[in-house]
């Protein structure tokens, strides 16, 4: 029997004219209730924002409300959360905030990724030193050797953070952790 | 003996939408015939638990009739009750296992109160769950990696990012999918379909049970 005859409708190609939308068929397709406005295209693999215009296109206006509804607009970890993963997120949100951190934040993703790669894990985290004075780290996760590590920061530092780091170092810093 | 237990990865729920679908048997003209009435009656049913008037909408500026609804918006902001025509949807927000209750005394009130003015049936529902879930070690895609068999990896010939799934069932699908909106997240969405003598604590606690298998399936660890 030809497997297509078989497959579920939501599997299929989409339609110009979709046909009406059975009970559960498709839902693969629809929104994801999430923060950032502009995701990137190739992050989820359903990428259920172009596919449910696709197929869905009269309720497009309707999901892209949903998709900004999550993260409140004057939220100081706005677009960052779609980067890093934010550990203590009310202090660490507080502290971007009174610091003014988010736009070297933003700033640093190229130069982050550039270094360690796309798929290393970023982690902002507050850690508080022996006086009590507190700084937000960016602790990089790096799978691999401590040498390889060390040279991915080394050139973090070189060709971004070093020249930026005057005013704020002492409020900000940049690290790995081998794992 | 040395220690068997797998150890588990952290991850923490930052948002989650709790959707709920009523259908219609008919479409309740009577009621909406009468919206007054339904406002007021809904409201009544909704006002202890955040629900007044400054948060009701009505949605009548389109073509057509499915289109049409009465939105009430709860104050503080998280939770939507959505009466039209054919249909009802309730969306909440971020509610946790220990707000089930209330949810589900708010859920009733409501439904009741629009029931009782059109005498109206529920023809279906289904419950949709959409949760986003921040992996703190662990990536994504290694977390992922054991629901897909490596045959399917060699279809396309790049190195693959990352891999979800989706499992249709005859009442129920699930998505598994990285999420848009966080860094190192999963997005995952469960519905399930009932029928509609199904009771609300059946299907939460249905949908209680399937969010701690999907944790124990990926082998995490929930944190707050």
């Amino acid at each position: 029997m030809n497997a297509l005859l078989q497959a579920p409708g939501h599997l299929k190609q989409p339609l110009v004219h979709p046909p009406p939308r059975p009970p559960l068929a498709g839902i693969w397709a629809e929104k994801q209730p999430a923060g950032s406005k502009k995701p990137s295209r190739s992050s989820g693999v359903f990428d259920q924002q172009i596919l449910w215009a696709a197929m869905w296109p009269e309720r497009q206006s309707a999901h892209l409300q949903t998709f900004n509804r999550e993260i409140p607009l004057d939220s100081p970890t706005r677009d960052l959360e779609a980067f890093y993963v934010i550990d203590g997120r009310p202090a660490v949100a507080c502290f971007i905030k009174e610091n003014r951190l988010r736009g070297i934040l933003l700033e640093a993703r190229e130069p982050l990724t550039a270094a360690f790669g796309k798929d290393a894990i970023k982690t902002l985290a507050l850690v508080r030193d022996d006086e009590g004075f507190d700084t937000l780290f960016c602790l990089i996760m790096v799978t691999g050797d401590m040498q390889g590590a060390r040279e991915a920061l080394r050139s973090f530092d070189q060709h971004w953070w070093l020249g930026r780091s005057g005013q704020i170092a002492e409020k900000l810093n940049f690290d790995f952790d081998l794992v | 003996m040395a220690e068997m237990t797998a150890q588990k990865a952290q991850a923490e729920i930052l948002y989650a939408l709790l959707e709920y679908t009523a259908v219609f048997e008919k479409p309740i003209l009577a009621a909406w015939r009468d919206s007054p009435n339904l406002i007021s009656a809904v409201l009544s049913a909704l006002d202890p638990f955040g629900f007044k008037l400054d948060g009701v909408e009505c949605k009548t500026q389109t073509e057509r009739l499915s289109e049409y609804a009465i939105v009430f918006r709860r104050s503080p902001p998280g939770a939507t009750f959505t009466v039209g025509l054919g249909k009802l949807v309730v969306q909440a927000e971020n509610v946790s296992w220990t707000d089930a209750e209330r949810l589900i005394t708010g859920m009733t009130a409501g439904i009741n109160a629009i029931l009782r003015i059109e005498q109206g049936e529920i023809h279906s529902q289904q419950i949709s769950l959409g949760i986003h879930v921040q992996l703190k070690e662990k990536s994504r895609k290694e977390v992922t990696a054991p629901l897909l068999n490596p045959v399917a990896l060699k279809i396309l010939d790049e190195e693959v990012t990352f891999q979800g799934i989706i499992l249709q069932h005859e009442k129920s699908l699930i998505v598994i999918d990285a999420s848009l909106a966080y860094a190192n997240g999963l997005f995952v969405r469960i519905i399930r379909d009932y029928p509609p003598d199904a009771k609300f604590e059946q299907m939460a606690e249905v949908l209680r049970r399937d969010e701690a298998r999907l944790f124990d399936v990926l082998g995490l660890e929930e944190v707050k």
